[in-house]
């Protein structure tokens, strides 16, 4: 006869942690489907963007005194400078790639290879 | 030689030295998590062939000798990083499809800049998409694609379909696609029109930020975030658990801005008033009508979707037009349906199986 096997504390502790997620997931999913949870999550919303409102106005307002651009402005230059950057690399590549083609340096990047468009789907297997 | 009947049960002992075996490990493995870096996701070779502003056409270096004749245009979700797609060798969408003899391509979005935020479903729809289709055709010299639509990138997909009936879409493929807006019950309570006020929100942020996105999202597992941390301690042993939670992780936190405008009007049109399944969905004034899409479909929906529930994605089946159409419920959720374990096993060879004798 086999022995009974012993309790694991370990599973039991994952078990639970199962049950705790679904119960709680499933009331916080019935707490938002309330009207009341909606305004005062909204409420709560408004009264923030409001404050940010006021902050992003006054700051806008103070840095244009100043003649200086805001840290959004100057993120959106560094990207675009990111992006002016890539693409002068490519340029750079396609033009080594050229210059290559006509016997001068080898291109800096391996050409992008052109495999033939003819595949056609393996055969299906037959049902046994 | 085998051992004839069940392995008999460990006893209390050998439970207790497992036990204290993984709690050394999860010290020791719990200080290289902390201080290794995280993995490199989205590394597959590729060429990046457009990039404008928040949008980007990146072409995948072949993988085969000989690819079908179809290309394959990957649509991303616009609040979500496309390297889900392309996690890490192995476990990555891009990879296996390159593999099975695709030529892959894919539309992904960088976070949009303030001076975006006029962009709107338009923009998306009547310049990205068929910007990236064109670039293709140049690419390739076919004149035919498949385009495949995640979650809002499905969404993206069957409006340009559905106002480019006669263009160049061979098939059209999506995932978790939602189309009946009323049915996303918890996004409808979170974006309620009564207190909800989304003109307020962009006219003071510009775009809609990722933060806010991201907490609207963690709002519809409140418990999640701790029960999988409390998980991760558990599992900190397990370098598969770990390897895999730390891109998950890593995905679901990289949530991009919404360009204001399209936050608006996505909000107004979709969820609000629900217009692509009760009729009279315009995209800048053009009337869509899904009926017009008549290539062959194939959607696959989960079924433990938390974030698009199968009652809000299973009536885009009835309303394509196509007469070779299919909808196909896999186990899974809405992320592990298209990465992960559960992918690999199930919607990936479902997916090349579909696509094999429509691609030449």
């Amino acid at each position: 006869m086999a022995s009974p096997t012993p309790p694991d504390p370990a599973a039991f502790f994952r078990d639970m942690l199962g049950q705790w997620e679904n119960a709680a997931n499933e009331f916080g999913a019935n707490l938002m489907k309330s009207g009341e949870f909606a305004r005062t999550v909204q409420g709560a919303t408004t009264i923030s963007l409001k404050a940010q409102e006021a902050a992003h106005e006054a700051m806008s307002r103070a840095l244009a005194a100043a003649n200086m651009p805001s840290r959004g402005e100057v993120a959106d230059i560094a990207a675009r400078l990111q992006g002016v950057e890539e693409r002068l690399a490519r340029i750079e590549a396609l033009l080594s790639a050229l210059a290559g083609d006509r016997g001068a340096s080898a291109p800096a990047t391996p050409a992008r290879p052109k495999p033939k468009r003819t595949k056609v789907p393996p055969p299906r297997k037959k049902p046994a | 030689m085998s051992g004839g009947g069940a392995a008999p049960a460990p006893d209390l002992i050998d439970q207790a030295r497992i036990a204290f075996d993984r709690a050394l490990q999860r010290n020791i493995k719990g200080i290289g998590y902390f201080t290794s870096p995280a993995p490199v996701l989205g590394a597959s070779p590729k060429d990046v062939l457009i990039q404008r502003g928040t949008m980007n056409l990146y072409h995948y270096r072949p993988m085969a000798d000989e690819v079908y004749r179809v290309p394959l245009l990957l649509v991303m979700a616009t609040t979500n990083r496309g390297y889900v797609f392309d996690m890490v060798p192995g476990q990555s969408l891009v990879e296996f499809l390159l593999k099975a003899g695709y030529d892959v391509f894919m539309l992904d979005w960088s976070p949009p800049r303030a001076d975006e935020k006029h962009l709107g479903l338009a923009d998306y729809v009547l310049d990205f998409i068929p910007a990236c289709v064109a670039r293709i055709a140049e690419e390739t010299g076919e004149d035919e694609l498949t385009v495949v639509g995640y979650c809002f990138g499905g969404v993206l997909s069957v409006l340009w379909a559905a106002l480019h009936a006669d263009g160049p879409m061979k098939n059209l493929v999506c995932f978790t696609t939602p189309v009946d807006f009323s049915r996303m019950e918890l996004f409808q309570a979170w974006a309620d029109k009564r207190f909800f006020d989304v003109d307020r929100l962009i006219d003071t942020f510009g775009n809609c930020p990722a933060d806010m996105l991201y907490a609207a999202f963690d709002l519809l597992r409140p418990a999640g975030r701790i029960a999988g941390n409390i998980r991760l301690w558990d599992n900190m042993w397990n370098d598969d658990f770990v390897k895999s939670y730390r891109m998950f992780d890593r995905w679901t936190s990289d949530m991009l801005p919404l360009a204001g405008q399209y936050f608006r009007e996505t909000t107004r049109q979709l969820i609000w008033d629900n217009q692509l399944m009760e009729g009279g969905m315009t995209v800048a004034g053009r009337p869509v009508d899904l009926a017009r899409i008549t290539a062959p479909f194939l959607h696959v929906v989960a079924e433990h979707d938390h974030i698009v529930p199968y009652a809000a994605s299973h009536p885009l089946i009835d309303k394509v037009g196509s007469t070779d159409k299919e909808e196909v419920v896999l186990k899974g959720g809405h992320v592990s349906l298209v990465a992960g374990a559960n992918a690999i096993r199930r919607l990936w060879p479902r997916l090349d199986e579909w696509l094999q004798e429509r691609s030449t």
